[in-house]
């Protein structure tokens, strides 16, 4: 969607030419050109009944679409879908999460730390995951965390690098530790240099900037993650729990006595419509062990259900440490004596515990009598996969 | 006697009531018809509204208590989830008003949030069983996406959310999900962080929900009922009630505000010609000292200006040919309405009847 299409549709809308609008200058309030509430409304359906999608709540006051710009970034937000999806915040302390420097001088919480602080709070809980970078001394920012009246509390930030060390290297060691992508950060200070540092060693990671006096970088973090509607995992939670998983692995030789001791249990079954939300979320965030690169919405998944043609498997993990929910999937299409693996996802947070193999088990079963095939599109993330199909037995689709 | 001699009539009892003096004129029926049902259990009785106020009372508490219940798992999901709220109006200004929840009758419960917070409170809400629609006949019928998205983006609040309770006193709970303590066609914006920034607990029927502190409370207070008072299409609903004012009035008989921080909050929300509004005519019926201070912590340079008009929008504003009190208490404001409004102030008003 551009631009242009927007306008196309509000000119459709509005009855007027699309000339005419695109002649508006993009940051004039349009209500100046004669545009009334009730045409935003009109325009809204249209959009939506358009583009098959919900302009959410948070986004349904008139402001959002008072003048052009806003139209277009608003409305921009719902076809980002295709960019890498962020998951990791990495924020700084002094002066984003508090006003003034920790053991320094006095510090305190003023309104743009308050408002980032909400906002972060609302990030967890649709998923996001936090993690703090600062260069100041633990001490100090324990001390902060203990007296300030925070709105977040530190056990929100799943990992933390608190030292004198660089940050694009803090950073680097976090990543690894949540076995995420760099393309999958954002990270926020206050200070250029830390942030011309980050964008020169790990041009991968977004970076934004913390200013107090434009708090307009708040919302334009929110912009970058996932919504929270559709949301129902506390993923710090998961990450941590994941952490203390890890932390077993050196002291089993092999993955199976390694899963024994952590009292696994799987469950591998035909997915029902009700798992579809969260199916086509897995399939939206997984990129390493995303097999085709496919992504699904959670309508095409609920349709790929019910058709008789398409066998959609989903795979759950519980284990001492809690319960991993849905950490793999699968969409196959039956072919009459062919069975075609369209798309194969696991969890990263499931990696190295045999769940790969064990989904593939279930789909050779469900699909005994048939000759099996995968297709593997080899993507910017999906090369640690490239082999799995061949290795296991099962030969790409041509 | 005529209208005028009349209305002094009117006001000198509705003040003899509100502080429990003799009554020498009945005006049992004008506070029922004005919602006034704290004043009305102060009338001498018995009268014709006698049995009708104890039953309705009886009533109203069953449904505070079943709306607070209902709704429980939905304040502790906001408490521990960190999402800042409080409930307004409601039982919790019956509280702070005549010192009873259920004195005051109320519909709904109406949570005030930030806009960034609508998609989650929403899904906690949607999770719990509520559905946005209306009650029919036939039970919940869900609003049409075009009905949800003209209430979502035309006035402050999200359309309304509302479950079945299995109650047959109390069969349905609604709840309003209000974004803003300012009205849907105001085009400017209230900063919501800062009005939940200190919000306090209070109990309500033995559960602990949040509420604005005091100068917060009474000027989102105002800011409801001055919308009652001047939208075109509230007036045409038969909005400007006694009511009203007797919230205002008993709400700051029992509350020690700081006129300061009242103030300051009205500057920082640039709200105080809207609260000088209603606390005014809040004055004029009630004649009580304790205004002055109120009135001239607020008062600006341009507070008198938009006294004896009405409309919210500033396009719509227009001066009442009515006298407060006639406006007030006479039977024929939908007439006089009908003869001043304009055929685009009609068209307005239907549109509003047929989405809202």
């Amino acid at each position: 969607m551009n631009k242009e299409e927007i306008l196309e549709l509000l000119a459709q809308v509005t009855e007027k030419e699309s000339t005419e609008l695109a002649a508006i200058p993009e940051d004039k309030p349009l209500r100046e050109f004669g545009f009334e509430s009730l045409e935003f409304i009109r325009f809204i359906v249209a959009f939506e009944d358009k583009y098959g999608l919900e302009i959410r709540d948070s986004d349904l006051i008139l402001a959002r679409f008072d003048t052009l710009a806003s139209l277009y970034s608003t409305l921009g937000k719902y076809f980002k879908s295709a960019q890498v999806p962020k998951k990791v915040l990495v924020c700084d302390c002094d002066n984003v999460l508090w006003r003034g420097v920790a053991g320094e001088e006095p510090i305190k919480l003023d309104y743009a730390a308050r408002s980032l602080q909400l906002e972060l709070l609302r990030l967890a809980r649709g998923g996001a995951l936090l993690c703090l970078c600062s260069r100041n001394e633990p001490g100090n920012i324990d001390e902060a965390f203990d007296t300030l009246p925070m709105l977040i509390e530190k056990d929100k930030f799943i990992c933390y690098r608190i030292d004198r060390r660089d940050k694009a290297g803090n950073i680097r060691e976090m990543a690894q530790e949540l076995n995420l992508s760099l393309d999958s950060f954002v990270f926020l200070d206050d200070s250029p240099y830390e942030l011309g540092l980050v964008n020169a060693l790990l041009p991968e990671v977004e970076t934004v900037r913390a200013d107090p006096n434009h708090l307009s970088y708040i919302e334009d973090i929110g912009n970058r993650f996932w919504s929270a509607s559709a949301q129902s995992l506390d993923r710090t939670q998961l990450y941590r729990e994941q952490k203390e998983r890890e932390k077993q692995k050196p002291l089993f030789p092999s993955v199976k006595e390694y899963n024994e001791s952590l009292e696994t249990t799987m469950s591998c079954a035909a997915a029902s419509p009700e798992q579809a939300t969260r199916l086509a979320e897995l399939s939206q965030r997984t990129n390493q062990c995303n097999l085709s690169g496919n992504r699904y919405t959670g309508d095409e998944i609920k349709a790929l259900i019910s058709r008789k043609d398409f066998l959609v498997l989903s795979l759950s993990v519980a284990d001492k440490y809690g319960d991993m929910g849905i950490v793999g999937a699968a969409v196959v299409r039956l072919e009459g004596s062919r069975a075609v693996i369209e798309s194969f996802f696991l969890s990263c947070r499931a990696f190295d515990r045999g769940f790969e193999t064990m989904l593939l088990d279930e789909i050779r079963a469900r699909c005994a009598g048939q000759s099996l095939c995968g297709v593997f599109v080899l993507t910017a993330k999906n090369s640690r996969y490239h082999a799995f199909y061949p290795d296991n037995g099962v030969p790409l689709y041509e | 006697m005529n209208e005028s001699d009349q209305y002094e009539k009117i006001l000198e009892s509705i003040r003899a009531l509100a502080n429990d003096e003799p009554l020498a004129f009945d005006i049992s029926r004008l506070l029922y018809e004005h919602n006034c049902f704290c004043l009305l259990s102060k009338h001498p009785g018995p009268h014709a509204y006698t049995e009708q106020l104890q039953a309705d009372g009886a009533l109203n508490r069953i449904c505070v208590r079943e709306r607070y219940r209902q709704c429980l798992p939905i304040f502790e999901a906001l408490e521990s989830g960190g999402i800042s709220y409080a409930v307004i109006k409601g039982a919790v200004l019956s509280q702070a008003a005549y010192g009873d929840a259920a004195a005051r009758r109320s519909g709904d419960i109406d949570l005030l949030i930030s806009q960034r917070d609508i998609d989650e409170v929403k899904r906690l809400l949607l999770n719990d069983g509520f559905v946005q629609g209306r009650v029919t006949d036939e039970g919940i019928v869900p609003f049409t996406r075009r009905e949800l998205l003209f209430q979502t983006a035309m006035s402050h609040q999200a359309a309304p959310f509302i479950k079945r309770t299995g109650n047959p006193l109390c069969p349905y709970v609604n709840v309003d999900v209000n974004l803003d303590i300012l009205w849907g066609e105001s085009e400017t914006k209230t900063d919501m962080d800062f009005v939940l920034s200190e919000t306090e607990p209070v109990d309500i029927c033995g559960i602990s929900v949040r509420k604005l502190p005091g100068e917060m409370e009474l000027i989102a207070l105002c800011l409801h009922h001055y919308k009652d008072m001047n939208s075109l299409y509230l007036l045409s609903q038969g909005s400007l009630k006694l009511s009203l004012f007797c919230d205002l009035y008993f709400y700051l008989r029992r509350s020690k505000l700081d006129t300061i921080r009242l103030k300051t909050i009205c500057d920082k929300l640039k709200v105080r010609d809207y609260v000088y509004y209603c606390l005014y005519y809040t004055s004029r019926l009630f004649n009580d000292s304790l205004f002055g201070g109120y009135l001239s912590a607020v008062k600006t340079e341009k507070s008198e200006g938009i006294l004896n008009t009405f409309g919210l929008a500033h396009e719509e504003k227009r001066e009442w040919s009515l006298d407060f009190f006639e406006r007030l208490f006479s039977a024929d404001l939908n007439r006089y309405l009908s003869l001043n409004l304009s055929a685009a102030d009609w068209d307005k008003i239907q549109v509003n009847r047929e989405y809202m």
